[in-house]
């Protein structure tokens, strides 16, 4: 557990929206596919993902239904709306941005060489 | 539209509160017993999965708190809160309120005497009986509006369109104030014109120059 790394301010909604653009999850679901994605490096709270999702419900970006999960129990399915796939797009490209001006940024200078 | 589903959902929020709370323990509850059939998959249990279920997930409360707040849920709630401690507060101060109200009513009705009378003087046009039956004349072929006092008697002798026909002129001039001299708007006699008519005018010309130094020009010229 200890080779896992803690989220940066701000991923976790992006994580969120990534893992529901495949298809309607639950909360739990969200999770295992949050940690199937990412390999199981990111260290996530398993109560902390709910202020996520309602903070993603209230500003449009996914809509909820209750609906029956393959386990055959009551569960809250979360859905990206058009609004959350368009932010998906936007914040995937700015993260790349962002992470390749780090890489970049990080590695070798030729002067270190 | 959204605006609208916004407040809809706070005053939901507001008075629906158990409702929805309910809502979000019910759906915690069943992402620990998702968790708990997957514990119980690896060979646990179902009392251990369950249990070991809860400890993993930590404080449910907390959460819940977290999920109202993320649904804005507060902002009615707290501002519901606000009014209530005032109002009993106030109560419970009979003389502080008669002050705050007294306070507020004067400064209220200052306000408004001090508005009312500048709007009066100052930022109403000129206080003719029908301002927009009030034309400036000039000759359709020429850029100036200026019209020689001749031309000014012609008109007002056969003029059958107006009430009645008066002439002005406005120059800039230096108003010295020790300090510097700044520029203001003057009213000079028109050549030829007879000293009741030349009254007449500058009585007006002092309300457009007192308008013209506020910043504001006359929006009709009387002629």
């Amino acid at each position: 557990m200890t080779d896992q790394a803690q989220l940066l301010p701000g991923t976790l909604d992006l994580l969120i929206l990534r893992a529901v653009s495949l298809g309607p999850l639950h909360g739990y679901g969200i999770l295992l596919r949050i940690g199937q994605i990412s390999a199981n490096a990111l260290l996530i709270e398993q109560g902390a993902l709910y202020p996520g999702l309602f903070r993603l419900v209230r500003q449009g970006l996914l809509k909820a239904n209750w609906g029956t999960s393959e386990n055959n129990r009551k569960a809250k399915f979360y859905e990206l709306t058009v609004a959350g796939r368009k932010r998906l797009e936007e914040e995937t490209a700015s993260w790349n941005r962002l992470a390749g001006a780090i890489a970049a940024a990080l590695s070798p200078q030729p002067e270190e060489v | 539209m959204r605006v609208f589903d916004a407040l809809r959902f706070r005053m939901a929020t507001l008075f629906n509160r158990s409702r929805l709370r309910d809502e979000m323990e019910q759906e915690l509850r069943s992402h620990i017993a998702h968790r708990a059939d997957d514990l119980e998959r690896q060979g646990m249990s179902r009392a251990e999965a369950e249990r070991r279920a809860r400890i993993e997930f930590g404080g449910r409360e907390k959460y819940k708190e977290q999920m109202h707040a993320a649904q804005g849920g507060h902002f009615m709630e707290t501002l519901w809160q606000d009014v209530r401690v005032s109002v009993r507060t106030l109560r419970k101060s009979p003389g502080f309120l008669t002050a705050a109200v007294l306070t507020l009513a004067l400064a209220i009705a200052a306000n408004a005497v001090v508005f009312s009378v500048l709007n009066a003087f100052l930022l109403r046009p000129l206080n003719v009986t029908h301002p927009n039956s009030l034309y400036q004349l000039q000759h359709a072929n020429e850029a100036s509006s200026y019209q020689s006092y001749p031309d000014y008697i012609d008109l007002r002798d056969r003029n059958r369109s107006f009430d009645s026909v008066m002439a002005f002129t406005a120059d800039e001039v230096g108003l010295d104030t020790a300090r510097a001299i700044h520029p203001r708007f003057g009213l000079r006699r028109p050549v030829g014109t007879t000293l009741t008519r030349w009254a007449w005018s500058h009585f007006w010309g002092i309300f457009i120059t007192l308008r013209m130094s506020m910043g504001r020009t006359a929006r009709h010229t009387l002629c």
